[in-house]
């Protein structure tokens, strides 16, 4: 029967571009509805899913047909914690898309970035590493600054600090690739993030209006 | 095997000249031979008008068609022309004796207890409406008849017994002839429901002697939409209308109206001509073939399943081990795997089409405990090189829960 929850996203999401599949989403919503109300599926639906899948198993692999029938429950259960579970993932994954402009703001390996060309290219973030280290950068500033390369929006923010160093702002570089355990030490969990000489912490990409009243706070 | 030419025989069907479907749920609908279709065809290019109404020449011509159908029903069951009802199907044809026959509070009706719905729910309403006292006849536990039983409801009070006569569960046919004699002989009249029988064996309404017959012209190689009610004559002369309207009535005033005569008296309204010559093609081509022909036929193919079903673990047959008891049906459950998932796997990997599920029995079923059942039935252009490819499908599904 929980086999009806994937059925029901994937068939939902199918029924907009086809009606052909909408009586067979109505059919699985009635199913998750019937189980969410912990009745049973009147409609059969799980069973017919299920001689789908083992039918055409049967045909090429029938030892594989036998497992998947008798099993069938018990796999219905792990496809269905594995689907919800990268459902969650995927939503995750749009939300930092949409906030940070990277599918992994942590760890900066966003293939979706690179697919559609938004992300960094290696000399982009080595140029950028550049950029950083000559201009805004004070190994005595209170402000701490941690970023990494083949982050876009450490590149963005070092946009914003070039405007404000210019008015004398200055961050201590914190250089999460040369130096991994500050992750840990600093308990890190996405870049950029600046951390002041209190603890206060101000993460993610910030306006440089935002920026220049975090650090003016300790001048 | 039988006399039948069946490789001509399928020559005849154009589903099956065009795919390799192996069609097993004969027991719902058959499927229909280009004769068939042709007469439809025929009504619907050449004369598409009314009977019984129109004088032009297209009008007459409905009329032979119609009349011609009717002697060819008549033939088929030995019965009078005037004693053929065309109904839509079974159902309705049991549905007019149950609002016709004179039944009152207190008189009795026996079915037995593998009813389809259609023979046991008019006859419930009955019960619940006009007081009509409804009672079953317990079957043998393979499924046979049981006369005894039968015989120990028998009482004054007994006014109808409505009985299936070969059953879409189990195919087993119930004697016929001795249930009649019995009831006759207590005074109570007796309806067959042959929408079983009729496609399969012979039947001789005169030899029976039984009161009333209905059956199903879509099980018997005719159009969906046809069923044929017989009556006695004298029966029927005396039953009011079922449904009343245009063609039911000789003259009318605004007060009063003169009833047509049978049969036309329960032929309300415009008639399905198409389909009631389609389904006279479709007699005449069983006659053709011989009736006795098609029971052997099939009783022949159903050995080769039931033999090779009982070298299947885990699948039990509904009914007698008997094959020839069953006539072409074979209803069956196999551990383990639902009715509904076999009958699909089938349909899915072979093109086998069978039925699965309560039959419309539902009463037997819930009596028994039992969810449904798969079921498998013949008819002349099935062959057994299908009933072998099917065995060794079934093979396949009951090795999946090994």
């Amino acid at each position: 029967m929980v086999i009806c929850i994937i059925a029901a996203v994937a068939l939902g999401i199918l029924s907009i571009f086809s009606a052909k599949y909408r009586k067979w989403a109505k059919e699985a919503f009635h199913c998750v509805f019937r189980m969410t109300t912990l009745r049973k599926c009147d409609t059969e639906f799980d069973r017919k899913l299920k001689t789908v899948i083992v039918s055409r198993l049967m045909v090429k692999h029938s030892k594989m047909a036998g497992f998947v029938h008798r099993q069938f429950g018990i796999l219905s259960w792990i496809f269905a914690i594995l689907f919800i579970f990268s459902l969650g993932y995927t939503g995750l994954t749009v939300y930092n898309l949409a906030v940070y402009g990277t599918c992994d703001p942590v760890g900066g390996n966003c293939v979706l970035t690179q697919i559609a060309g938004t992300g960094t290219s290696p000399q982009e973030c080595v140029q950028a590493d550049v950029l950083i280290s000559t201009a805004y950068f004070d190994n005595s500033a209170p402000v701490l600054y941690f970023y990494q390369d083949g982050c876009p929006w450490c590149i963005k923010e070092a946009t914003v600090l070039g405007t404000l160093a210019k008015e004398g702002y200055k961050v201590k570089p914190m250089h999460l690739n040369s130096k991994p355990e500050w992750w840990n030490e600093y308990n890190i969990s996405l870049t950029p993030t600046f951390i002041g000489p209190d603890g206060t912490r101000m993460t993610g990409y910030h306006e440089a209006d935002l920026v220049k009243v975090f650090l003016d706070k300790y001048k | 095997m039988s006399k039948m030419d069946v490789e001509k025989i399928r020559q005849d069907f154009p589903i099956l000249q065009k795919s390799n479907l192996i069609y097993f749920d004969n027991a719902c609908v058959t499927l229909k031979p280009r004769q068939v279709i042709e007469a439809l065809n025929r009504y619907y290019n050449d004369f598409p008008s009314c009977a019984g109404r129109s004088s032009h020449r297209l009008g007459r011509m409905v009329d032979e068609e119609v009349d011609k159908a009717r002697e060819v029903a008549a033939r088929f069951f030995n019965a009078k022309a005037k004693e053929m009802i065309f109904t839509r199907n079974t159902t309705e044809a049991i549905n007019l004796l149950a609002h016709t026959l004179p039944l009152k509070a207190g008189d009795r009706v026996l079915t037995t207890d593998k009813e389809h719905n259609s023979n046991l729910v008019p006859w419930l309403i009955a019960a619940s409406t006009r007081g009509v006292k409804h009672e079953t006849v317990m079957s043998n536990p393979d499924g046979t008849f049981n006369l005894d039983n039968f015989r120990a409801k028998m009482d004054k009070s007994t006014k109808l017994v409505s009985m299936v006569y070969t059953s879409n569960l189990d195919g087993v046919t119930n004697p016929a002839r001795e249930i009649i004699k019995i009831a006759h002989d207590h005074g109570a009249h007796v309806l067959l429901d042959a929408a079983q029988t009729a496609p399969h064996r012979p039947i001789d309404v005169r030899a029976l002697d039984v009161d009333f017959l209905a059956c199903s012209g879509h099980k018997m190689l005719g159009p969906s939409g046809t069923g044929i009610l017989y009556g006695k004559a004298a029966l029927l002369e005396n039953l009011p209308h079922y449904i009343a309207g245009g063609g039911t009535v000789i003259d009318s005033t605004y007060e009063s109206f003169k009833p047509e005569k049978v049969p036309e008296r329960f032929e309300a309204g415009l008639q399905d001509y198409a389909g009631i010559i389609g389904l006279g093609a479709a007699l005449q081509y069983l006659s053709k073939l011989g009736l006795q022909n098609v029971e052997k036929h099939e009783s022949d193919l159903n050995r080769t399943m039931t033999e090779g079903i009982s070298n299947i673990k885990g699948l039990s047959i509904i009914g007698s081990a008997d094959s020839s008891l069953r006539g072409g049906i074979v209803s069956f459950n196999l551990n383990g795997i639902d009715s509904h998932e076999v009958a699909m796997l089938l349909d899915r990997n072979a093109n086998i089409a069978i039925r699965s599920g309560a039959h419309c029995v539902h009463s037997w079923f819930n009596a028994h405990g039992m969810k449904g059942s798969a079921r498998a039935s013949l008819y002349i252009y099935n062959t057994r090189e299908e009933c072998n490819i099917f065995l060794e499908q079934l093979k396949k599904i009951a090795a999946l829960v090994k």
